[in-house]
C-alpha cells in the first residue's frame, strides 16, 4: 500500500487556508487506496515529522511557512532543514511553503530525496475578508490553492514530476484566461497571486519519478 | 527605471485591488492592500517581495498574451 505523510500546521490565517484546502488531497489519496498519515495543527512538529518519516512514506506533502533554508511547522517552529532533510531519502516531497526549493530542496535531493517540488519565491494566497471563517468558500483563494493542489493530486494519480507540474500549469492557464476577462476588481488579486506562484513552482531531482 | 518609479508603479497597481482583500505572504504574515502599499514605500522585505510579484506579473504578460488564440 502506498503511503503519504501530510503536514498541516494551523496557527494563522495562511496555514488555516492550506490546512482546509489540503483535505481535498487527502480525500483523493484515500479514494485511491493510499494510507495517509497526518501531522495536524499542534502535532505538526519536528519530532512528530521525524518520527513519522521512519514509517517510510512514498510521498511527503508539507504545508507551512518557509524560507530558503527551512520550513516551519506549528507556531513557526523549525520542522525541516539541512539537519534532518536526509530523512526525506527515497521519497517524493512537495513542500507548499515560500522559497523552500532554493536551498532546502537542493540539499534534500543531494541527500537522497528522489524529487523535491516546491516554490523558489513567496507563495501568495489572496483572500476575501468576507470568507475568512470559511476558507473553502473563498472565491479569491480557490483558483490559487486548487491549482497548487493539482501537483500532489497528480502525483497520487501516478503522474511523473514533470507531468504533475505540467498539469498544474495547464489548470493555471485556464484560470488566468478566465480571470483576465473578469469584471470583478477582487479577481485582480487572484490573477497576481496565481501568476506569481506558478512562476515560482519548480523541482529538484528526477523529473521522470513517479509513484505507481 | 529608478527605484522611486518602480515603487510608484507598484503602489498604483495595488490601488486597483479593493480594500477588503488581503494576501497571506508566508512567514511575513497577512497584509491588506494598504498594508502592502506601506511595506512597498518602506522597502521592507515583504515590500520587496510585493515589487517582485508586480514586476513578474508585467514580465509574464507577453507569455500570457500567447495563451489567447
Amino acid at each position: 500500500m502506498k503511503k503519504m505523510l501530510i503536514i498541516r500546521p494551523d496557527y494563522d490565517i495562511g496555514t488555516n487556508y492550506l490546512f482546509k484546502w489540503s483535505q481535498k488531497v487527502i480525500d483523493v489519496a484515500e479514494e485511491k487506496g493510499w494510507k495517509t498519515e497526518k501531522s495536524d495543527s499542534e502535532k505538526a512538529t519536528r519530532k512528530e515529522f521525524e518520527s513519522r518519516l521512519k514509517n517510510r512514506p512514498d510521498f511527503v506533502f508539507i504545508n507551512g511557512h518557509g524560507n530558503n533554508e527551512l520550513v516551519v511547522g506549528h507556531d513557526s517552529q523549525p520542522l525541516a532543514d539541512a539537519k534532518n532533510c536526509s530523512m526525506l531519502k527515497n521519497t517524493i516531497t512537495f513542500t507548499r511553503a515560500c522559497n523552500c526549493l532554493n536551498s532546502l530542496g537542493k540539499k534534500a535531493v543531494k541527500k537522497g530525496c528522489i524529487a523535491f517540488i516546491g516554490y523558489n519565491k513567496e507563495f501568495w494566497i489572496p483572500r476575501s475578508h468576507k470568507f475568512e471563517a470559511v476558507p473553502l468558500k473563498d472565491p479569491l483563494a480557490k483558483p490559487v490553492i486548487e491549482t497548487s493542489n493539482i501537483v500532489p493530486i497528480s502525483i497520487i494519480k501516478g503522474n511523473t514530476i514533470e507531468n504533475s507540474i505540467a498539469n498544474a500549469t495547464s489548470i493555471a492557464e485556464k484560470h488566468i484566461l478566465k480571470l483576465l476577462i473578469s469584471s470583478e476588481q477582487q479577481d485582480r488579486a487572484t490573477l497576481k497571486a496565481i501568476i506569481n506562484n506558478m512562476g515560482a513552482l519548480g523541482f529538484e531531482g528526477d523529473a521522470k519519478a513517479k509513484i505507481d | 527605471m529608478t527605484e522611486n518609479y518602480v515603487q510608484k508603479l507598484v503602489v498604483e497597481r495595488l490601488m486597483a485591488i479593493p480594500p477588503d482583500v488581503s494576501f497571506s505572504v508566508g512567514e511575513y504574515g497577512d497584509f491588506t492592500r494598504n498594508d502592502l502599499i506601506k511595506e512597498v514605500m518602506k522597502n521592507s522585505k515583504v515590500g520587496k517581495a510585493t515589487i517582485e510579484m508586480e514586476l513578474n506579473f508585467i514580465r509574464q504578460m507577453p507569455k500570457i498574451s500567447q495563451m489567447i488564440k
